[in-house]
């Protein structure tokens, strides 16, 4: 009960928040573009496609549970301008990422950066 | 003479008020640092090449993705009724009515874009000049879309379609687009604002130095609005070292980024593993 009040005090945040598009193809309404958190995470699958590319990761919490997560953010052609490639991410790699969190609690999240285990970083947002 | 004087200082404020760089300037948010470029005594007469690979400058309305203001919702006059309707069942993908999974839009169907959305797109985009035609080259969507520049007139009644049907022609600097034979299907904007069958639309290109291209767009919809909406110009860099790239809206892909994260986006369902 408590969770779905919660799950509905959220998504009428959600609502009266202004919105901040950062696609064409899907607006980024679902996401808290003025907060980044860390998550470690264990990549499962990298798909480079579009209109968005997605990147599926393992999260393990606190008591040892993995939750399945998955990241979006903007498209091939523009983020191989800013260095990356459909190599830059495999599965089993174990990477810290910086994610704008979903507004409504999903598991779905926009993928900032990346930092990569020996200390190099990846951004997506100077592709935009 | 002091009031010859002042008559000229007034018509010179005046001009310049309504200058389109004037415009270009007000444009910027609040707040913005980067310098925004302007004509140079040196670009009197300006080129009538605009070929190249261009890119949007960030100077649009939203501080998280400040671009894609070409079509500028501030300067949007009033809805008709059918307008109004169109407007309202629509499911926008930004603006202060989106809402994260339940965006409704022609595009997540991987239908085509079309001007002027297809105009203010947040990929870069190519012109290409040959005789008697100018080629325009959308990364976003692939498409591209030809201008007639060989003095041909527009349709008279044209079959609807994505695109319309596109003339241009030299006004001094400016290079100015008419088109027309629109369809309904797409929106003008990525907020769910219409365009009907009716629509006149005009572009104003002008490369106000080497590397700015100015673009202006100006709808004339009748059917969806109740005057001209007429945005104030748009800034785009020139970006002599990108190749366009390749952007498909492939149906199997976005299915997968459908269900795996659009609409779980706005919900709490698990992502697909």
């Amino acid at each position: 009960m408590k969770s779905k009040f919660m799950t509905v005090f959220a998504v009428i945040l959600g609502l009266s928040a202004a919105s901040a598009p950062m696609f064409a193809h899907h607006g980024s309404s679902a996401y808290d573009m003025t907060k980044t958190v860390p998550q470690k995470a264990t990549i499962t699958k990298f798909e480079y496609s579009n209109p968005h590319t997605q990147v599926y990761y393992d999260v393990t919490d606190d008591k040892g549970n993995v939750e399945h997560w998955v990241a979006e953010t903007t498209n091939p052609a523009m983020l191989n301008r800013v260095g990356w490639s459909k190599e830059t991410l495999k599965p089993g790699d174990q990477v810290t990422l910086m994610v704008n969190p979903n507004r409504v609690g999903a598991k779905v999240t926009f993928l900032e950066k990346v930092q990569f285990s020996d200390g190099k970083e990846l951004s997506t947002q100077k592709a935009f | 003479m002091r009031r010859s004087v002042t008559g000229s200082l007034a018509l010179f404020l005046t001009i310049a008020a309504f200058s389109p760089i004037a415009f270009a300037q007000a444009s910027k948010p609040a707040g913005s640092t980067k310098k925004t470029p302007v004509a140079t005594a040196s670009a009197k007469h300006l080129t009538h090449n605009l070929s190249g690979v261009w890119m949007q400058y960030a100077d649009g309305t939203d501080p998280a993705f400040p671009r894609m203001n070409g079509v500028d919702d501030r300067t949007r006059p009033p809805l008709t009724p059918w307008g109004q309707a169109k407007f309202d069942s629509a499911k926008p993908l930004m603006g202060p009515r989106a809402v994260g999974g339940q965006e409704d839009s022609p595009a997540l169907h991987c239908d085509p874009s079309g001007p002027p959305q297809l105009l203010i797109l947040p990929n870069p985009w190519e012109i290409v000049q040959i005789p008697g035609r100018m080629f325009m080259f959308f990364e976003e969507y692939h498409i591209w879309r030809t201008i007639y520049t060989d003095g041909r007139p527009l349709p008279k009644d044209p079959d609807p379609t994505w695109l319309g049907y596109s003339v241009g022609h030299w006004e001094d600097d400016t290079f100015v687009v008419e088109s027309v034979g629109f369809n309904d299907k797409v929106w003008a904007d990525l907020s769910g604002n219409p365009r009907s069958e009716e629509m006149h639309l005009t572009e104003r290109y002008r490369r106000i130095n080497h590397d700015t291209l100015e673009q202006q767009i100006i709808i004339d919809d009748p059917k969806s609005y109740t005057a001209k909406w007429v945005s104030p110009p748009k800034l785009h860099k020139l970006e002599p070292k990108w190749e366009i790239g390749e952007w498909f809206c492939a149906a199997s892909e976005n299915q997968v980024y459908d269900k795996d994260v659009r609409k779980p986006s706005g919900a709490v369902d698990e992502p697909a593993k």
